[in-house]
């Protein structure tokens, strides 16, 4: 009795190890590579829908931050894939506190390098004036910080 | 027939550079000096352009038995001096007196007072900035570099806690010295895009210039052969090809984690020898404030608290030294983006002998780290967290914080080859010089009896001075 219990445990924790496997691989190779800009895009018109930017400076962003973030951290840039269809679709994982607490870190984390890239902070950060994309300041190598005080 | 020197010392980062630094001053102008560097001299430039500290992959190196932590040293010429962030405070008195002030952890063979010159001439060499008056420990004459500006935020912490909190000490220039521009907080400090943090690179390398001393890079130290309980020669490799130089001294100043390798591969074994694996548990807080804005600093770490540091609890639960941070991290509400300010609370950890390195079974090539986790005394203090941070945020208005889980990536790597005054305990002495051989040395942060939370470098770089003059 025992035994074939085991046997069934062991069966089911396989199959259900073996699906979860596969489908999390299928997820993590189909989205590591995917172009990042729709997830940009999303983050940045939805947390700072009050800023006027165009899609022209939204792009070049995306670009300049995909190209740092392979060069400088794959794990990010794997996860900043991987978070795409979260943050673009799936509004059912927002229940799930952690993920909400994950994706708030990654929206903010695309929000402060998009503006400390921009003439936000330059313009007194008024948000009434069109913000104008500079350049992605993590390859700006001499970039000082925009906010100190020296 | 092998080359013969006055001293080897192998590696290149603070330890062996600090210590090189002195017996290039003692020693006479005929002596030799062999330096054995595994890595290459990746430059500056060439670490910004690749976004890296090295061109080594030292992971080809490790055999990690616990994934849930990763332990970080960068290989190369100025080794670690190249990635880390700057921070340079000293160590507190009763951070070496562990033991006799709390009834915890270890006491060190040496005291504050002991360290207090070499601290003060490294802080020299390297032109440490930090408080111009009052320091948390005490301290003959005033940091080289005036102190970096504040953010808002830590003028608040200085208001409620003058006596604990202080600008950080760091080695990141407030103003132009000879090789460094001064530091204007970019925040991306592990590869300083001005080079603004002092490196061995930027301030040390003439030492390697020197015609006494010759680098030998590519070099892994392999072995080192004992004879007459003296170290005689050591193997290294060069090319794929093993080498031998003999030498009067031998100064082993790689890091916690191959220091023990080249002892263990010698069969110098000791029942110490690789025990007391140990690193800082560091956790950071997020704060949203209410009303003042951040991110004024003129550096990436501002702000250094000692309020969770000294003290009786300090018998039951870790010290903490609390890091407030400049890095901008904005928030996204309208109007209240730099209403933010990060934590770090810097955890000191209670040696377990059962952290430790050994040969890895599979190659014995490379290491094998056996890391348990830290100690229930760190864990008891990461516990009460929340309850410090309830009385500590009183000095400023916030809307909320977060605490993030614990890092598990340890760069700052401690134990292994603890100095002690007990020989069946401890590997080296007080002066580094190894209990059973007379001319071999052990530098690095491998020698803290214990692992407090102030950042190690400093501390690293007085010790080798010191052993370097006790010869």
């Amino acid at each position: 009795m025992t035994t074939s219990k085991n046997r069934r445990q062991f069966i089911f924790t396989g199959l259900g190890l073996s699906t979860a496997s596969l489908f999390g691989g299928w997820w993590f190779f189909k989205v590591r590579n995917r172009d990042i800009h729709p997830t940009i895009n999303a983050i940045i018109r939805q947390e700072l829908h009050y800023l006027q930017i165009t899609d022209e400076d939204l792009k070049k962003f995306s670009e300049e931050l995909k190209n740092a973030m392979l060069l400088s951290d794959l794990t990010l840039a794997s996860w900043s894939g991987l978070l795409a269809p979260i943050y673009g679709n799936s509004k059912l994982l927002d229940y799930f506190s952690s993920t909400q607490g994950l994706k708030k870190q990654f929206a903010e984390y695309i929000c402060t390098e998009f503006l400390l890239s921009s003439d936000f902070f330059q313009n007194g950060a008024n948000t009434k004036k069109p913000v104008r994309y500079l350049k992605y300041y993590y390859l700006n190598l001499d970039a000082c910080n925009p906010l100190a005080r020296f | 027939m092998p080359k013969r020197y006055d001293i080897i010392i192998v590696g290149t980062s603070f330890a062996s550079s600090f210590f090189l630094l002195r017996v290039l001053q003692k020693l006479d102008h005929n002596s030799r000096i062999l330096v054995l560097e595994r890595g290459d001299v990746d430059s500056h430039e060439w670490q910004i352009d690749n976004f890296s500290n090295s061109s080594f992959d030292e992971k080809t190196l490790i055999d990690n038995t616990n994934e849930t932590s990763s332990w970080l040293s960068h290989i190369g010429f100025g080794g670690t001096s190249n990635s880390w962030w700057g921070s340079a405070p000293r160590l507190m008195p009763s951070d070496f007196r562990l033991n006799s002030q709390y009834g915890v952890g270890t006491d060190w063979p040496i005291d504050y007072l002991d360290l207090e010159p070499y601290y003060q001439e490294v802080e020299q060499i390297m032109q440490v900035s930090g408080a111009a008056k009052k320091s948390p420990y005490p301290k003959q004459i005033a940091y080289p570099q005036p102190p970096h500006k504040f953010t808002d935020p830590d003028r608040y912490f200085k208001s409620a806690f003058p006596h604990h909190f202080f600008p950080q000490p760091c080695a990141r220039a407030r103003t132009r010295t000879a090789n460094r521009a001064p530091c204007c907080a970019t925040g991306k400090c592990q590869l300083c895009p001005v080079n603004a943090k002092f490196t061995v690179q930027n301030e040390l390398a003439h030492l390697y210039k020197d015609p006494r001393v010759t680098l030998q890079l590519q070099s892994a130290a392999k072995k080192i052969n004992f004879k007459n309980g003296l170290a005689e020669s050591i193997i290294y490799s060069h090319n794929n090809r093993n080498h031998t130089a003999h030498g009067d001294l031998i100064i082993l100043g790689a890091n916690a984690l191959f220091n023990p390798q080249i002892l263990l591969l010698s069969d110098a074994h000791h029942a110490a020898l690789g025990k007391n694996l140990s690193s800082q548990v560091s956790i950071k807080v997020s704060v949203d404030l209410d009303g003042i804005d951040n991110f004024q600093g003129s550096t990436s770490i501002t702000g250094h608290g000692y309020m969770l540091y000294d003290g009786p609890h300090r018998s039951r639960r870790a010290a903490a030294l609390i890091e407030t941070s400049n890095i901008p991290t904005l928030r996204t509400e309208t109007g209240k983006w730099r209403q933010r300010l990060m934590m770090n609370f810097i955890y000191e950890d209670l040696p377990n002998p059962r952290n430790r390195i050994k040969i890895s079974r599979q190659n014995p090539n490379k290491i094998a780290i056996h890391y348990q986790g830290h100690s229930d005394y760190t864990q008891k203090a990461i516990d009460e967290l929340p309850g410090d941070l309830d009385k500590i945020l009183t000095a400023l208005p916030i809307e909320s914080y977060s605490i993030s889980p614990v890092n598990q990536v340890h760069t700052q790597i401690h134990g292994t080859t603890r100095m002690g005054i007990d020989p069946s305990t401890s590997i080296v002495d007080k002066n580094l010089r190894h209990h059973q051989y007379d001319n071999l040395y052990i530098l690095g942060s491998g020698v803290f009896p214990s692992c407090p939370p102030a950042h190690p470098a400093l501390t690293v770089s007085a010790l080798s001075l010191r052993a370097a003059d006790s010869i």
